[in-house]
């Protein structure tokens, strides 16, 4: 079976929000021209984690995206006509998996300021980014050396928190549905561990319900 | 809405990774910054010399275990240190079933890697090095010892130069309380793998499970008002945040009333 390439699939992936997002602003904007109430709204989308940071095979290939499903709720409260507080809380499924022993899943709570523009809305906000990290106990036998041991495995589960950093543009398609894209900054002010993982998402607005 | 349930339940197909400890007392240091250290004057057979095998250290650590983000453990390059003849001579475990450390060779603190000829320790040429922390209390890591196959046999000198930062890695990561992982693409991995860059999923889980970091407030809800602390900036940050938010609030509010 062919591989495709990564730098083919990047491509591919930067063409096509470059579509999804250039070609809807136009007529968006003649529609719609001061989006300004406060809006309720649920989103769905992916997130691809620590990108460019973890290898994937031995072959020394590192990752651009995986599945990882993400759910947030998010309100726009806005403060002047063109920017709103944007709260947002949301998760990422829990992920188990190869041999089903571990699971993880990501908590966040941000709190974005949303820039409206005619053309497309800029977000930059910061937040709480927690790995909720778990097994199911005992232990699990695998190679050591010319033999094979008992390795103890993970059991009560484990929270880490990042404070992050978000940035971000999203555009409404419709009335109803809007896009982002966005990247979550860990440790930004660090070089050490540095990280960024990057994620889309497609938003339906309930509107002023709150 | 229709359109979203669905997507939603989609979403069953699931992918991840599986990582070991290394005991079942999770063992782990205490605390934040584990310096690791190399015995110098023992390697005769490794095909490297001492400040070599430093440099190999240095890159281990900042190669990969200090890259994980949601981790706080942070390991530091030492120094070339002098210590007992024992350290290149003797067993890791005295004579037992269950690995029970050898006293006379307890690692005061952090972490030493030493070059060792026991023919118990590396019952086989491609066994590389065997790590373990052997200087415990209660569940915290005192000292972890670090043994490389310096035998006449040893396979470690035919490794390349980042095949060797990959070895020591791995070992650096039993000697922090990690076992070994069923993943091939993961440096806890058994095996060498014929390149590793970097950490895999599974390595960034297990180190980060047992060093969970946790910004940007430490302790019982406490902001690290110390400037060179790692939750100063973010801790500024949402104070700041909190301050400008009210402020905004509090004129809108005065706005709303003056209409």
């Amino acid at each position: 079976m062919k591989k495709i390439k990564c730098p083919t699939l990047r491509l591919n992936v930067v063409t096509l929000f470059v579509l999804i997002f250039c070609m809807p602003a136009y007529s968006a904007t003649k529609s719609k021209p001061s989006q300004s109430s406060n809006d309720f709204y649920l989103s769905l989308g992916n997130l691809c984690e620590y990108v460019g940071k973890i290898q994937t095979d031995s072959n020394g290939g590192k990752n651009f995206c995986s599945f990882t499903p993400s759910l947030s709720l998010n309100y726009d409260y806005f403060v002047i006509p063109d920017f709103a507080l944007s709260p947002e809380i949301g998760a990422t499924l829990p992920k188990s998996g190869r041999d089903s022993n571990i699971k993880t899943m990501t908590l966040y709570a941000l709190m974005n300021g949303k820039y409206k523009t005619s053309y497309v809305n800029f977000i930059v906000g910061a937040g709480v980014y927690l790995t909720r990290i778990w097994g199911p106990g005992g232990d699990e036998t695998l190679n050591n050396g010319n033999s094979s041991d008992s390795f103890p495995l993970p059991k009560d589960p484990v929270y880490t928190r990042n404070f992050i950093v978000n940035l971000g543009v999203s555009n409404e398609f419709s009335q109803d549905i809007s896009g982002e894209l966005y990247t979550y900054i860990f440790n930004a002010l660090k070089k050490e561990d540095r990280s960024f993982s990057l994620g889309f998402s497609l938003s339906y607005h309930f509107g002023e319900i709150l | 809405m229709k359109l979203m349930a669905a997507l939603f339940l989609c979403f069953a197909a699931f992918n991840a990774q599986a990582f070991t400890l290394n005991n079942s007392a999770k063992l782990v240091f205490a605390q934040d910054e584990v310096t690791v250290n190399v015995a110098g004057g023992f390697c005769t057979n490794i095909g490297i010399t001492d400040t070599e095998f430093l440099t190999i250290v240095g890159e281990a650590v900042d190669q990969f275990w200090n890259k994980a983000p949601t981790s706080r453990l942070k390991l530091r390059q030492g120094q070339i240190i002098n210590v007992a003849t024992a350290f290149h001579t003797d067993t890791i475990c005295t004579a037992s079933t269950n690995c029970t450390p050898n006293p006379t060779i307890a690692v005061t603190s952090d972490i030493l890697v030493s070059c060792n000829n026991n023919s118990a320790n590396f019952t086989s040429s491609s066994i590389l090095g065997v790590t373990i922390p052997n200087n415990i209390s209660g569940t915290t890591i005192l000292g972890s010892l670090v043994m490389i196959n310096d035998m006449a046999s040893t396979q470690f000198d035919t490794k390349t130069h980042a095949e060797k930062v990959a070895i020591i890695s791995h070992e650096l990561g039993h000697a922090f309380g990690l076992g070994h992982s069923p993943v091939e693409d993961s440096l806890m991995y058994y095996a060498t793998v014929s390149q590793r860059t970097r950490l895999g999923r599974d390595d960034i889980d297990g180190i980060s499970y047992l060093y969970p970091k946790q910004q940007p407030i430490s302790g019982c809800g406490t902001i690290d008002l110390n400037k060179s602390g790692p939750n100063f900036w973010p801790g500024l940050f949402i104070g700041v945040s909190i301050i400008a938010l009210a402020e905004l609030f509090r004129k809108k509010s005065k706005a709303s009333t003056a209409i």
